[in-house]
């Protein structure tokens, strides 16, 4: 398999992906009744722009020579437990998609940006530009729901959050494909604890949410 | 890992309080359209990135970020390049990552 066969997997791996987390926004946002507007409006955009990434990513992959087959739009629910209430499981999703998922997104984004040349680049620029925005979600729903109650169960359910988020692409060992946007392996692998121990611990402490 | 992280906790928050720096407004689109003097930022080979820049359309009621005990007037702030705190430009107020978007919150 070429580099770029191998890069246009990635890609096309990425467009699926997309996929899931359009359906989940879409839940949360459903789900947004009572929240600050900024918060709602950001939500609500966020499922589109999972939706225009997902045809960027599948471009992207053909571009590379790798055919992406027609994805529909997942229409999955909120995450969670099913034995949590509704507003709980709204909460959970946020802070697994957005604080959790979308914070370690960008962080790889940002280091993918630094790499990546000619169309990659700019799907990894307006992928994270948009990712950004979709972590705020997690934290902005974390702090409006700490506003009135106590969020600290949560702490029991990070660790299953993080390890569903880290990242699951496969790149050989050996093969640059920095300047398609696909870090080493190694990256890969630390970058996501760096936000754990960075961003993650004390942004959860802020709310009791240890772990 | 970079500062810039940090503040997307701390603007997520905001939004969450309702402290955004206008709630009703796209926060995206808003700042699209948020200029400052001279600060073309373009080093990223994508065509729209960069910032047209010819007036300071931030309204410091607007942009007025509270956190904690601190409240900081955003027109102070001119990001060349968002995201990078070294390219804060006031005391109290950071850069914050986005691209176009600039000065949201106070520096932690």
């Amino acid at each position: 398999m070429t580099q770029r066969e191998q890069a246009g997997r990635t890609w096309a791996f990425r467009a699926a992906v997309e996929v899931e987390v359009q359906g989940v926004f879409h839940a949360l946002a459903a789900n947004s009744r009572g929240a600050p507007q900024a918060l709602r409006a950001l939500t609500e955009r966020a499922a589109q722009d999972e939706g225009r990434h997902r045809v960027e990513c599948a471009e992207l992959a053909e571009s590379l020579g790798v055919l992406v087959p027609e994805l529909p739009v997942a229409r999955a629910g909120l995450l969670g437990p099913p034995t949590l209430s509704t507003d709980r499981r709204a909460l959970f999703t946020a802070v697994a998609l957005g604080c959790i998922t979308e914070s370690i997104s960008a962080a790889l984004l940002g280091e993918m940006l630094e790499h990546a040349q000619g169309l990659a680049r700019n799907v990894v620029h307006g992928v994270l530009r948009d990712e950004v925005d979709h972590a705020r979600i997690g934290w902005g729903w974390l702090a409006w729901q700490a506003q009135n109650s106590d969020v600290s169960w949560l702490g029991a359910h990070v660790p299953a959050m993080i390890a569903a988020a880290l990242p699951r692409e496969q790149v050989d060992s050996g093969v640059d494909l920095r300047e398609f946007g696909i870090l080493s392996g190694d990256r890969a692998r630390t970058i996501p604890q760096e936000v754990i121990q960075d961003v993650l611990r004390p942004g959860f402490a802020q709310f009791n949410i240890l772990f | 890992m970079s500062p810039w992280f940090r503040a997307l906790v701390v603007t997520g928050v905001a939004i969450g309080c309702g402290n955004s720096p206008d709630e009703n407004s796209d926060p995206l689109q808003e700042g699209e359209d948020t200029n400052a003097e001279d600060t073309s930022v373009d080093d990223t080979n994508v065509g729209d990135t960069s910032l047209d820049t010819e007036e300071t359309a931030v309204d410091t009621e607007d942009t007025a970020v509270e956190t904690g005990d601190t409240a900081v007037n955003c027109d102070e702030a001119v990001c060349e390049f968002p995201g990078d705190p070294d390219n804060c430009t006031s005391n109290g107020v950071m850069c914050c990552w986005a691209y176009e978007e600039c000065c949201t919150v106070c520096c932690p």
